[in-house]
């Protein structure tokens, strides 16, 4: 009991002596600087930074939506000349805060500018601006522009349009197999040693090809030959006699 | 994705059914894959990116493309995942079973 009345009496002084000593070091010191805020303290602060620096992004952000329409103004204003074309090149970079506005300006630079190399960026916007009739047009810039990595963007989203949703179910007609066969190496022909994207379009268009011909629902898979990931060679062919499910994934 | 074929594997582990895979993760990315995910089945390694030969020769273009084979080495169904894909290889291992095992 006298040992338990002890241990009390340490305790309670121990919890008395330690505020006393906090109140003497705070009578003592001067303002404290930021390395002596406490964690709330420091937790406090940075939150205040923080929406500081959210508000003038905001701010920031909103100016940079007005951009694209500005550039607008003047393209409209001085039709045909190099300042338009310019400012709609520019609008087809950065303009993607204004979807209307970026079609517009991709028609408009088409309608002026078929022969510019910048034509290249309203390849991804054609599928909204032709309204259904995109592969003329991409027909028509294949035909008339002369840069070579336009000759390739048009014909890689020609082959895309061409070949459209056709091969994601896995099925095709023996006919329409013919058709698309027929267009597509007539295609590959006239794009050339055109790329996109730094990839040949004629590789993308034998890829295309090759599914066609190979990949669809009926035929018999191509062999794969290769090894795996502790570098053991192995082939598909060797589970023959198997369902198999082959299954292209990674780790993202 | 991985839960999926984790229990397909499991549960067809003593039938005639292999799941395999292409990968296009590099080495580590994949090696630590594996560990993670408890992946039991064999993967082709693709070269470490999306631009490896066998997707390219393949000319796959988005993740995940799934081909469903049946014994005889023929493509049955693409692009069928969970549910679909389980009554895909089932169809196909009865096929088989209504084969009696003859070729």
């Amino acid at each position: 009991m006298l040992k338990r009345v002890a241990y009390g009496l340490v305790v309670m002084g121990l919890a008395v002596s330690a505020p006393l000593a906090a109140q003497e070091e705070k009578e003592k010191d001067p303002p404290k600087t930021a390395k002596q805020l406490s964690p709330d303290e420091q937790v406090q602060q940075l939150e205040k930074q923080a929406n500081e620096t959210q508000q003038e992004y905001t701010r920031l952000m909103a100016q940079m939506r007005t951009y694209p329409a500005k550039f607008w103004a003047i393209a409209e204003k001085n039709p045909k000349t190099t300042a338009a074309k310019n400012a709609l090149s520019w609008i087809l970079r950065n303009g993607r805060t204004d979807p209307t506005l970026m079609q517009r300006a991709a028609k408009q630079f088409l309608a002026d500018y078929l022969t510019d190399k910048d034509v290249l960026n309203t390849l991804p916007l054609l599928g909204q601006v032709a309204g259904g009739d995109t592969e003329s047009l991409y027909r028509r810039i294949l035909k008339e522009n002369p840069h070579s990595d336009v000759k390739g963007g048009a014909a890689y989203y020609l082959a895309n349009t061409i070949v459209g949703n056709d091969l994601r179910g896995g099925t095709l007609s023996p006919q329409r197999e013919a058709e698309l066969i027929k267009q597509l190496e007539s295609l590959k022909k006239d794009c050339g040693d055109g790329e996109y994207r730094g990839r040949p379009v004629a590789t993308m268009i034998d890829g295309m090809l090759f599914e066609i011909q190979h990949l669809q629902i009926g035929k018999t898979a191509p062999e794969i030959s290769g090894e795996d990931i502790d570098a053991a060679p192995f082939k598909l062919t060797e589970y023959r006699g198997k369902v198999v499910v082959i299954d292209f994934w990674g780790d993202w | 994705m991985y839960p999926h074929e984790r229990s397909l594997v499991e549960r067809l582990k003593d039938k005639p059914f292999a799941l395999l895979g292409v990968n296009s993760d590099p080495k580590d990315r994949v090696k630590a894959a594996l560990e993670r995910e408890n992946i039991s089945w064999r993967s082709f390694w693709d070269g470490g990116n999306t631009s490896g030969p066998i997707a390219t020769q393949w000319n796959v273009r988005a993740w995940p493309t799934i081909y469903v084979l049946d014994h005889k080495g023929v493509i049955r169904y693409k692009n069928v995942r969970g549910e679909a894909m389980d009554k895909a290889v089932d169809t196909l291992l009865a096929e088989i079973g209504e084969a009696g095992g003859a070729k």
